[in-house]
């Protein structure tokens, strides 16, 4: 495992910081990989040369992928016959020329959509499907936006984009967006002559990167949530200690890392300081460079600034936050201190940072797990309510009993049952979820968008509020009722909820919304997971281990005890 | 770059691209693989290609059918590259 890391802190510069040759990856060793994925790519112009160069970038995520391959077919009618097949998800990889002059770029998307709706329906799986790039050839200099060849691939990326963010699972490979960022051409004649590949050999390489590190990642496994990091030499560069917050140097590259974890922080994701420091001056740094530092002290859930060993306050990060270290990102500029780290915790994830940040910012910017397809309805709330949290622990110290901290809180769940706008929150609990999960289910985006139309589902999602924060949605209950048997295929509860009893109010209730329902025996679908015991030993207290044909008014009436006098007030439907 | 790092050079990347043994300097030809496909024949270009620094048109590329092929049609890049860079130094 040890072997394993390091080897990983070795290649991921290589890999990371700029593009990389072929030769660069046909000799990067390959490394253990513990989930193995396959891919249906449905083509009309070659993805082979990218596809080829897939390993190596998803070895960094501990995967390996297979790719099937369809035939060429530019009607794409082999997709429609295709029935549902043991792929991970379906890559549409479409040369939109061969479209341009037979139909509309309004026809061409609601063409393609047809097909993506009817495969990721059939399929169940997500689906990435790519747009245009503008490759100018000479005449195109002379004609404006609306009578030039561009005027068409322009309407077919807007249109598509629009189109397929009401598409469940589907998401964009943005060819548009990295003609854009690589600054130099995707376009190659002559490899589009010789074999019907437009791109260059060095966009190839880019796309399967982003592919590899980027997309990939973000459809198959849940979305780092911490990021832990060094100070010195890492975050700015310089020593606090020996050179004093003025000392220290904010380079363009470091400025632009952390301009880069910022925007990270927005979209969701925590950060917090494991530092060989005194607490004192890093407090004091930034205060004093609050000016030009883009992160800011509020910026930060958690600081852990001392000379105990890291790995130790990687265990008080994760107490504070209730976030198991298998979700976090740790850089520090030590490759020894990573590796010294990393044995007390194998699941954590590693990276090295440079000594130029505008490295570490590129390799961060291309990290498996950190890529976002679309904004989460919670993310803004997240770190305000980690936060709130050491506000409640000194209030729960300050209380007498339970009750008197509970009742000091102003608790509110709002319940909704069916709630179609919630779905993709629904999906990221589903995804993320792992100690209050019971079920395991990992419930993809299409699976709740079946269960919403199916009316024999109830879908409860529930949020939460208090005097100190705004969580948002953070638990949700999907049953399936079938007349007087019913089953919760899931129940999860975010560990931002946890600590407040919120979890058996909420179930209560929606034990008392089937139990009305004319319900009277419950199934519930648990699965053991190495990290879902938290929610295992909750459901033990009603059930006594027995998840079968449960009694559903005893049942009912035992949870009901647990929260009698629970303080929370309880609405249902909107805020 | 000698022409024994040329010839060293083009027998490893024709030997990892095609799975071969690197066993030497051998003229394999294209019609004897059977793995010598289009699409391994591109990967070819694309990496000899990155390798010497070098862009084949597309008859070069047409025209390689074995080792020795590749190794004239490298040579032949290398020299125009070395003519191109010494004229613009001349100017």
């Amino acid at each position: 495992m040890m072997k394993h890391h390091l080897a990983i802190i070795e290649h991921t510069e290589a890999l990371l910081a700029q593009i990389p040759t072929r030769q660069t990856l046909a000799h990067i060793p390959s490394l253990p990989v513990n989930n193995r994925y396959k891919l249906r790519v449905e083509r009309t112009m070659p993805f082979e040369w990218i596809g080829q160069l897939l390993t190596p970038f998803c070895h960094l995520w501990q995967a390996d992928i297979t790719i099937d391959y369809s035939s060429y077919d530019p009607s794409l009618s082999q997709t429609m016959t295709v029935g549902e097949g043991d792929e991970n998800a379906t890559i549409f990889w479409i040369d939109w020329r061969l479209y341009k002059d037979k139909m509309t770029a309004e026809q061409a998307v609601d063409w393609i959509s047809e097909r993506v709706k009817i495969i990721s329906q059939q399929r169940a799986k997500p689906v990435l499907i790519n747009n245009w790039f503008e490759h100018w050839d000479m005449g195109e200099k002379l004609f404006s936006p609306t009578l030039g060849e561009r005027h068409w691939f322009r309407s077919l990326n807007k249109q598509l984009t629009a189109k397929l963010s009401h598409i469940a699972s589907c998401e964009l490979i943005d060819l548009a967006g990295w003609q854009v960022a690589l600054e130099q051409p995707l376009y190659d004649g002559r490899n589009d002559e010789l074999s019907n590949f437009p791109f260059s050999n060095h966009a190839a390489t880019a796309i399967a990167r982003h592919i590899a590190v980027h997309l990939l990642p973000a459809l198959f496994k849940p979305r780092i949530k911490v990021i832990v990091l060094d100070l010195d030499d890492t975050l700015y560069e310089g020593v606090i200690g020996e050179d004093g917050s003025d000392g220290i140097a904010l380079t363009s590259g470091h400025e632009q890392f952390q301009q880069l974890l910022l925007q990270l922080k927005q979209s969701g994701i925590l950060l917090a300081i494991c530092s060989r420091n005194e607490a004192g001056d890093v407090r004091q740094l930034f205060i004093d460079r609050h000016r030009d530092f883009p992160l800011q002290w509020q910026d930060f859930a958690v600081v852990c600034a001392n000379w105990q060993p890291k790995s130790d306050n990687i265990t008080t990060i994760s107490e504070k936050l209730n976030i198991d270290p298998s979700d976090f990102l740790f850089i520090d500029d030590n490759g020894a201190e990573l590796m010294k780290t990393v044995a007390s915790y194998p699941q954590l994830r590693l990276l090295k940072a440079a000594k130029d940040g505008s490295i570490t910012a590129q390799m961060l910017s291309h990290y498996p797990g950190l890529y976002q397809f679309r904004a989460s309805q919670t993310d803004h709330l997240r770190n305000e309510d980690i936060q709130a949290n050491e506000t409640r622990e000194q209030l729960k110290a300050q209380s007498t009993d339970q009750h008197a901290y509970l009742s000091a809180l102003d608790i509110v769940i709002h319940i909704h049952v069916n709630h179609s706008p919630h779905k993709q929150r629904l999906y990221e609990l589903s995804q993320k979820t792992n100690q209050f999960n019971l079920g395991l289910q990992r419930l993809s985006v299409i699976d709740i968008e079946n269960m919403l139309q199916d009316p024999q589902y109830a879908i409860f999602s529930i949020s939460l509020s208090d005097a100190l924060s705004d969580s948002g949605i953070i638990g949700s209950v999907i049953v399936h009722i079938d007349d007087k048997d019913a089953t919760i295929h899931e129940l999860v509860f975010s560990c931002r909820a946890l600590g407040r009893d919120v979890e058996s109010v909420a179930f209560a209730h929606v034990l008392r919304h089937i139990v009305q329902e004319g319900v009277e025996t419950l199934h519930v679908m648990t699965t053991d997971g190495p990290r879902n015991m938290p929610a295992l030993r909750w459901l033990h207290r009603f059930t006594d281990g027995n998840n079968e044909q449960i009694e559903l008014r005893a049942m009912y009436d035992k949870v009901q005890q647990v929260c009698a006098n629970h303080p929370a007030e309880v609405k249902t439907g909107e805020k | 770059m000698s022409i024994d790092k040329i010839k060293r050079t083009i027998i490893e990347i024709v030997s990892e691209v095609l799975q071969l043994d690197d066993s030497g300097y051998q003229n394999f030809k294209r019609q004897e693989l059977p793995n010598w496909d289009s699409l391994k024949h591109m990967e070819l270009i694309l990496r000899l290609e990155e390798t010497f620094h070098i862009q084949l048109s597309i008859a070069q590329v047409g025209a390689i059918d074995s080792v020795d092929d590749i190794e004239t049609v490298v040579k032949q890049c290398l020299h125009e590259a070395q003519v191109g860079a010494s004229d613009e130094s001349s100017d």
